[in-house]
């Protein structure tokens, strides 16, 4: 029995740059608002690989220029625990080391790492890429998601996630039964509160791939949650995203 | 005003090797404990310039238990009152609890690039005519004479043949090209002066680099082509050599 479990993450400090971080080109961090500060800490073990893994850090000039000086600061680390850190890669943005592409994104830092513990292969690294005559199925996965959460059918809802939940719970060293059970409780206790669930309007949903293709990640137009609020229609939203795998040539929900 | 970089290295157990646009920043060759910290200034070029670092851990020393480690980055390379601690290029822990290596093999752990609008000096080799076949046998005359100088203690001969070098770190550093071949004298009288001394047979290969104009000379995996060993340690010596005025030399 291990005393810790590994948990790899990355810390993102940036501001007055657009600013994108991919972790196996599965986007961990987008700036959102260039003109404030914004740090963000990413836990990665959900998508780290056996063999090889890559940090990808992206930067670009904001369309709209502000008024400050440039600021990135990437620390990827494995914790065991809160005074037992192994940063594996660090980088400070210096402007007058990098050049910045003035139409487009331009990688500033970049590092390759093959990690000693892992949490096994997951079920979507096997599915042929996304194409876009999938975009049927995988909306049809969704509405299908979309049904079960509307009828308060959470039990149903959660063994939709199954794979996903699995997934998590192996790659965070915790019992699958364990994670599906708080995940059913803690739906089950918001439903009791009252999620306001809008209709599905397919229209207007997003579908963007990553991780070479295999998964994608739905989302409304302008990154609005899918769905639902909580407790009444002015309620906060339930921040709900979901991302496919294809699996055994169906798309299932994955992370 | 240009600037200055530095490479802070510090391993155990750990064979490695950290080049800065293909010249020798320093190289680890045994399971020691080895503490550096490296102004890299001379190293840099104009443009795109690029870091690479890699290792393999090696077997614990007697009766050392300490586990295979590597820490080492580029950094800002004012001293350290002035300069800020968050201020690194890029740099990495290479523990083989998070990082996986395989001994025997070399991973690469760090390789970063960035760029410089100009440097702290115009180089001599960034003038220098490509490297063509006519001028291998000089290259390998120059690593015979520099291997010959180790072998036989003569520091004299490692002066001279590395005096293009020195002049030019005086220059990326701003200190007095007297301080600089003094402390470069004082770092090898020492080590040659040390009970046991052996060079390893090692025939260094040579690689060509900036456009034809440098080759730098490589070991095994390569690591430092020349290395010298103590009772007491192990010390490596990089060659990099460009055509000046007409005559093949040690320019780093």
């Amino acid at each position: 029995m291990e005393r810790y479990f590994p948990s790899y993450q990355v810390e993102i400090a940036t501001a007055a740059l657009d600013v994108v971080v991919l972790w196996n080109d599965w986007p961990v961090h987008t700036s959102r608002d260039p003109a404030r500060m914004q740090t963000t800490s990413v836990r990665l073990n959900p998508m780290v690989l056996e063999g090889g893994n890559v940090l990808s850090v992206r930067a670009r000039i904001p369309e709209q220029l502000v008024p400050a000086a440039p600021h990135l600061d990437v620390r990827a680390f494995r914790m065991l625990a809160e005074d037992d850190l192994v940063f594996f890669f660090r980088h400070f943005l210096r402007p007058q080391h990098t050049r910045l592409a003035k139409d487009g994104w331009t990688e500033v830092a970049r590092h390759e790492i093959e990690l000693a513990r892992t949490f096994g292969r997951w079920a979507w690294e096997d599915g042929a890429p996304y194409m876009d005559a999938d975009r049927d199925a995988v909306l049809a996965a969704l509405s299908d998601l979309h049904a079960a959460f509307a009828r308060g059918d959470y039990a149903g809802f959660i063994g939709r996630m199954a794979l996903k939940l699995e997934e998590l719970a192996r790659s965070t060293g915790r019992p699958t039964g364990l994670v599906r059970d708080e995940q059913l409780r803690m739906l089950t206790k918001l439903g009791e509160l009252g999620f306001v669930v809008e209709p599905l309007d397919l229209s207007q949903i997003e579908l963007a791939s990553s991780a070479g293709g295999r998964l994608v990640t739905a989302t409304r137009q302008g990154r609005a949650p899918l769905w639902a609020t909580l407790g009444g229609p002015d309620g906060p939203p339930h921040p709900f995203q979901v991302t496919f795998g294809r699996v055994g040539g169906r798309w299932v929900p994955v992370r | 005003m240009s600037e200055r970089l530095s490479f802070d290295f510090a391993c155990r157990r750990m064979a490695a090797t950290a080049t800065l646009n293909g010249f020798l920043i320093t190289s680890s060759v045994d399971a020691r404990p080895t503490v550096q910290k490296l102004d890299v200034t001379a190293l840099l070029v104009p443009g795109e310039n690029r870091l690479e670092v890699s290792c393999e851990p090696l077997a614990a020393l007697g009766q050392d238990d300490e586990p295979p480690f590597l820490d080492c980055g580029l950094y800002d390379g004012r001293p350290l009152p002035e300069r800020d601690p968050a201020d690194v290029l890029a740099a990495t822990q290479v523990d083989p609890t998070v990082t996986k290596l395989t001994e025997g093999r070399s991973t690469r752990v760090l390789a970063h690039r960035f760029v410089l609008e100009r440097t702290a000096s115009v180089w001599a080799f960034s003038k220098a005519p490509p490297l063509d076949e006519r001028r291998a046998l000089e290259l390998t005359q120059l690593a015979r004479s520099v291997r010959d100088a180790l072998d036989r203690r003569d520091l004299r001969a490692l002066l001279t043949l590395y005096g293009h070098r020195l002049t030019e770190m005086a220059l990326a550093t701003g200190l007095a090209r007297a301080q600089i071949e003094s402390d470069f004298s004082e770092a090898w009288l020492d080590v040659l002066s040390e009970p046991g001394v052996r060079c390893d047979p090692i025939e260094p290969r040579f690689e060509p680099a900036l456009g034809g104009r440098v080759a730098h000379a490589r070991g095994p995996n390569g690591g430092a082509p020349f290395v010298v060993r103590t009772d007491a340690g192990a010390y490596s010596l990089g060659l990099s050599a460009a055509v000046i005025d007409n005559v093949v030399r040690v320019v780093r």
